[in-house]
């Protein structure tokens, strides 16, 4: 049984966070059901561990759990009316032809190709962070769904127990789909419109701060890491725009500081009496690059405003 | 998706016409506007609340009382019922309705039974 075990651990390795992510924001996508995606992606994982260690992991396990998957959200949609009932009703499809959930669902399926996992990751940014959900909604499904937190950790986060933050979710999920919030890439209007609404969750995971030392059992994720990597994931899927960038470096600059800001005792120190050597200066060379390349450019806004601050600040010459 | 965009009223506002109340004119020209757009499945006009007749019970008695009702501090117009795709959608089409300024409209999905 250990061995067993092992070895269906050693074949999940494959799949890195990344893939995870990049998995789920697909199939949310095609089947417009962030909760369905969940489901459909947490069985395909249960049937590779099943699998792999007899059979062996196969040569592209990403496709194979992205075929498994979306067979499966075929067939949940298949056995549940509701669920058949509102993907007709989203109008996904140019033509919709009446009585015909079951062959919408397939062919939605078909337009997946397994061989080529698209990165559908900003348009679940921007499903996650949409206006209608509440604020504390949007930094848990963030966290949970792009960030890849487990719930236990998410729960922690906000200094709440596991069932909780479980029920959140469930509501924020079930809201996305009544309400009818879309999936997808957004338009450069939306882009537009909301990317600074985006950039603020973001922002608000990074303030809300460090990894506590009491709290619930599950040990606490440093949040303020977990904004830094969604961060650079943005900058990564919107390389031609400016705010992305000022907000990573903006958060580079503030983390970079982070041994010099408290004292032994845990008292804010001041500015002008930190301890320079304390901070790090891997970061700060990486936020100051990014800050000054972002000041000149023409979509610069709110966050790359700061970071500019953050750098005069990082700037400041040693004793 | 199909949405109700609900027209609320405040019962403190000028009457549709009215000094400082919403020109019927600004209604009509949106009416127009979202017809043409072909996404209206349904709705409706409502006589104001003043022709109101509540139906409710009290200790096991039928209760039928007129309008207008002095404690309630808002009313439904009348409403859109709309197919558009996304939650967006409505919201764009709710932003433009004059309801939008004079009170507010409430939109709510369509729930499916």
């Amino acid at each position: 049984m250990a061995t067993e075990s092992a070895a269906a651990a050693r074949a999940l390795t494959v799949i890195g966070e990344e893939d995870h992510g990049r998995l789920l924001a697909a199939l949310a996508r095609t089947f417009h059901d962030l909760d369905l995606a969940e489901e459909a992606l947490a069985d395909a994982i249960v049937r590779a561990v099943e699998t792999w260690p007899g059979r062996g992991v196969p040569a592209n396990p990403q496709a194979w759990l992205m075929t498994t998957a979306k067979n499966r959200a075929i067939d949940l949609i298949r056995a549940d009316a509701r669920r058949a009932r509102h993907l007709a009703r989203l109008r996904i499809e140019d033509e919709r032809r009446p009585g015909d959930h079951e062959d919408h669902a397939d062919r939605l399926g078909a337009d997946l190709d397994s061989a080529r996992i698209p990165d559908d990751r900003l348009g679940l940014f921007f499903t996650c962070a949409h206006p209608t959900l509440k604020e504390p909604e949007r930094i848990a499904l963030i966290l949970r769904f792009l960030a890849g937190l487990s719930t236990a950790e998410v729960a922690a986060a906000f200094l709440v127990d596991t069932t909780t933050m479980q029920q959140r979710i469930v509501r924020a999920k079930k809201r996305i789909t009544v309400t009818g919030i879309p999936f997808g890439t957004p338009t450069s209007e939306v882009l537009g419109d909301r990317l600074s609404g985006v950039l603020r969750v973001v922002y608000l995971i990074f303030t809300q701060g460090f990894a506590a030392t009491a709290g619930p059992v599950h040990a606490r994720a440093d949040l303020q890491e977990e904004a830094i990597r969604l961060a650079r994931l943005l900058v990564r899927l919107l390389p031609d725009r400016t705010e992305p960038r000022g907000l990573l470096a903006l958060l580079l600059l503030t983390r970079a500081r982070a041994e010099a800001r408290v004292d032994e005792h845990g008292r804010p120190i001041p500015l002008e009496h930190q301890d320079r050597r304390r901070w790090d200066s891997r970061l700060i060379a990486e936020g100051l690059g990014l800050a000054q390349a972002a000041a000149g450019e023409q979509g610069a806004g709110a966050y790359t405003v700061q970071s500019a601050i953050a750098a005069v600040h990082a700037e400041v010459r040693r004793d | 998706m199909k949405y109700a965009l609900l027209l609320m009223g405040r019962t403190a506002d000028a009457d549709c016409g009215e000094d400082g109340g919403p020109d019927p004119s600004e209604f009509m020209r949106f009416d127009e506007e979202i017809s043409a757009a072909g996404i209206v499945v349904g709705g409706f006009a409502l006589e104001g609340p003043e022709h109101g007749v509540r139906v409710s019970e009290a200790e096991g008695q039928a209760l039928v009382t007129s309008g207008p009702f002095a404690e309630s501090s808002e009313f439904v117009g009348g409403s859109y019922v709309i197919e558009v795709p996304t939650i967006d959608d409505a919201i764009g089409w709710a932003k433009r309705s004059p309801g939008a300024r004079f009170g507010h409209i409430e939109i709510r999905p369509l729930a499916d039974y």
